[in-house]
């Protein structure tokens, strides 16, 4: 069983800091997805682990031995690459043998088991039929598939996966996202995996690290993320829609902390209370998962210890199984609510609105950084 | 129009060739009579055109083995990005732009057995010297060794970029895979530089076949008809001995043989592109 470590690594190009003292431990068989907006130094990171990319400083530790200066041959990684790297003058069944038939390797694997390895790997991967295909006259997703399975078709220390689904189309990326989980499982493989998509970090990764312009933003499981994002960039990213913010003035009504913004005050969580008095702050962002916000056409509605806030539904989206509701207030506070599809909301209907007071999220109006966590 | 005139003017010089290679044209009698065959047939039978022909296959083997075996190594050389990388590169292309009359000439002189300085170099070290373009022997392997001089540079420029073009992330991929360097150079570079060797392969073949100023500048064809190119030959039945017929036959000849041999090396880059690039 593998680790893998890095340690205050730092990639510059030229004056460009690609990634910024990043540190972070990914456990032995752990799939630990990277997230983050394109250009966030998710490759970077990917192509450091694997040596193709030199470390402008700090350590990257493989099985808790450093690798930093090992050539990329040395290390026992498989990776998957974004822009796929296939060899365009083989066929499809040559490029995912080609690591098999390496020198190194040619010696273990007998043409037989590389056949037979290779059908497993495409049949998985549903490119069975076009083994004999060149990758020129693949379509991006098959070809994808292909570079997918080059890597998959070894037993490395560890796979680093760069978004390896990103140009499927939606059907088979939901499939390959549950089937690639169950194969990553099944081998125990540690695993490192790249993607813009929240939805498919969530629904792969038994650990989330986010990055943004090369900085680590948090480190953790979906529900620790969802439920304590670190900072606006977090919320923000982690949501679609995106988490709803509202800056406002902390004052203190009746021995209870407030936050008002545009005629609402919103309470304050408990724990956070405690902190802002510490710190004095006086200004802070508070935000709400569009999705942890509850809708009543009701009047009577209170649902327990929160805020209530009355406006008027703007205009509705169905996404999907979801419904995106847009509430304005008389006093022009306006937010997004995500609802099952099925709720009915008309367009200029009064509704009642719910932020649970556990369920908002309070940031520190300089640094936007989650106060929870302060 | 321009097409036409383009076309035209190809052809016609083309074709009066082929007219006269069937004709006793002679430039001092001034006759030019239709003989049908006669000077392929005696071609055929004209030991001194099969000597040609053997050395210029000779010639073209020879010298395209060195141009394009060291233009490789030189194209992968000037890619290491060495320092002062701009001056090599300029350096390397100087003998390209000398005219390959010229580049003979010094190349004459310098292999002069007496005066010379390659014999010079040779005793230097303790070595007999040879009698270069003088010698039987050495003349072809010395007019080879001024052909390649010239356009050994031709060819690695045409590598170099190649070479810059090879796409980066198959490499990668390669490195991570574990591949050594000789399998990544023989699985990946040769195949994926294919198109290019074959081009510069395709210009040079063509070229070497041809060879008249290089050959002329230097030997004039001897000594004994040993560096006597079919392109040499011809000019001597031509302007020296008024053969005009006899002549274009050769060239016909000469023509005959390019073209097979481009056609099949076209056909062969052709299936090399649509394998690396695709189309």
């Amino acid at each position: 069983m593998v680790n893998v470590e890095l340690k205050n690594v730092v990639k510059k190009y030229g004056d460009l800091i690609a990634i910024n003292n990043l540190s972070f431990k990914v456990n032995s068989g752990e799939l630990m997805v990277l997230l983050g907006p394109p250009g966030a130094g998710k490759s970077s990171t990917l192509k450091m682990v694997a040596g193709i990319e030199e470390v402008t400083s700090g350590e990257i530790l493989i099985d808790n031995e450093s690798v930093t200066n090992f050539d990329p041959a040395d290390r026992d990684v498989a990776m998957a690459f974004e822009t796929y790297a296939l060899y365009p003058h083989l066929s499809v069944f040559e490029n995912i043998a080609f690591p098999l038939r390496a020198p190194k390797r040619s010696r273990l694997f007998s043409e037989e088991v590389v056949k037979e390895k290779v059908l497993e790997v495409a049949q998985f991967l549903e490119i069975d039929m076009l083994l004999e295909r060149k990758p020129k006259e693949l379509s991006g997703g098959q070809r994808q598939r292909v570079a997918l399975g080059r890597c998959l078709i070894r037993d490395p220390k560890v796979f680093l996966l760069d978004e390896p689904i990103a140009h499927l189309d939606a059907k088979l990326r939901h499939r390959l996202r549950r089937e690639l989980k169950k194969w990553q499982q099944r081998k125990g493989v540690t695993t490192l995996y790249t993607t813009t998509d929240y939805l498919e970090a969530f629904s792969v990764a038994d650990r989330i690290v986010i990055l943004n312009k090369g900085i680590l933003q948090q480190v953790g499981s979906w529900e620790e993320i969802y439920n304590r994002p670190a900072n606006t960039f977090v919320g923000t990213i982690v949501s679609d829609p995106p988490m709803n913010y509202f800056n406002g003035k902390v004052v203190v009504d009746g021995g209870k902390m407030l936050m008002q913004v545009k005629g609402t005050s919103f309470y304050l969580p408990s724990p956070i209370e405690e902190k802002v008095k510490q710190m004095n702050i006086g200004e802070v962002v508070l935000g709400v998962f569009p999705s942890k916000i509850l809708m009543s056409r009701d009047e009577n509605f209170i649902p327990g210890s929160g805020t209530i806030v009355d406006g008027i539904a703007k205009f509705t989206e169905l996404r999907g199984s979801r419904k995106i509701v847009f509430v304005q207030t008389p006093q022009d506070l306006s937010f997004t609510i995500q609802l099952p599809a099925e709720t009915k909301v008309q367009v200029g209907e009064h509704v009642r609105c719910f932020f649970g007071e556990n369920e908002v999220q309070v940031f520190d109006k300089q640094s936007k950084i989650n106060l929870f966590w302060v | 129009m321009p097409a036409f005139i383009l076309t035209a003017g190809i052809l016609i010089p083309f074709g009066y060739s082929v007219v006269m290679s069937f004709t006793d044209f002679n430039l001092t009698s001034g006759t030019s009579n239709f003989i049908g065959f006669g000077n392929y047939i005696k071609l055929a039978k004209d030991p001194e055109f099969w000597n040609a022909l053997k050395v210029t296959i000779l010639f073209t083997i020879g010298a395209v083995a060195i141009e394009v075996g060291i233009g490789f190594v030189s194209a992968y050389l000037l890619n290491l990005g060495m320092r002062g990388q701009k001056i090599w590169r300029t350096l390397f292309l100087l003998p390209v732009m000398l005219p390959p009359a010229v580049a003979a000439i010094m190349w004459k002189l310098m292999m002069a057995p007496i005066q010379g300085v390659f014999n010079y170099l040779l005793q230097l070290v303790g070595l007999p010297g040879s009698q270069w373009l003088g010698g039987s022997s050495s003349a072809l392997f010395s007019v080879i060794l001024i052909d390649a001089y010239v356009f050994m540079p031709f060819a690695g420029m045409i590598f170099l970029a190649g070479v810059q073009n090879l796409p980066k992330e198959p490499y990668e991929a390669a490195a991570v895979d574990g591949v050594s360097s000789w399998f990544t150079f023989r699985r990946l570079t040769i195949p994926l530089l294919k198109p290019v060797i074959l081009i510069v392969l395709l210009f040079r073949i063509m070229d070497c076949l041809k060879q008249f100023d290089i050959v002329y500048a230097a030997t004039k064809g001897g000594p004994a008809s040993a560096t006597m190119t079919i392109s040499v030959q011809a000019y001597y039945h031509s302007f020296r001995w008024t053969n005009m017929g006899y002549a274009f036959a050769h060239l016909v000849v000469l023509w005959a043989i390019v073209y097979v041999l481009s056609y099949f090396l076209v056909g062969q880059w052709r299936k090399a592109v649509s394998e690396v690039h695709g189309y």
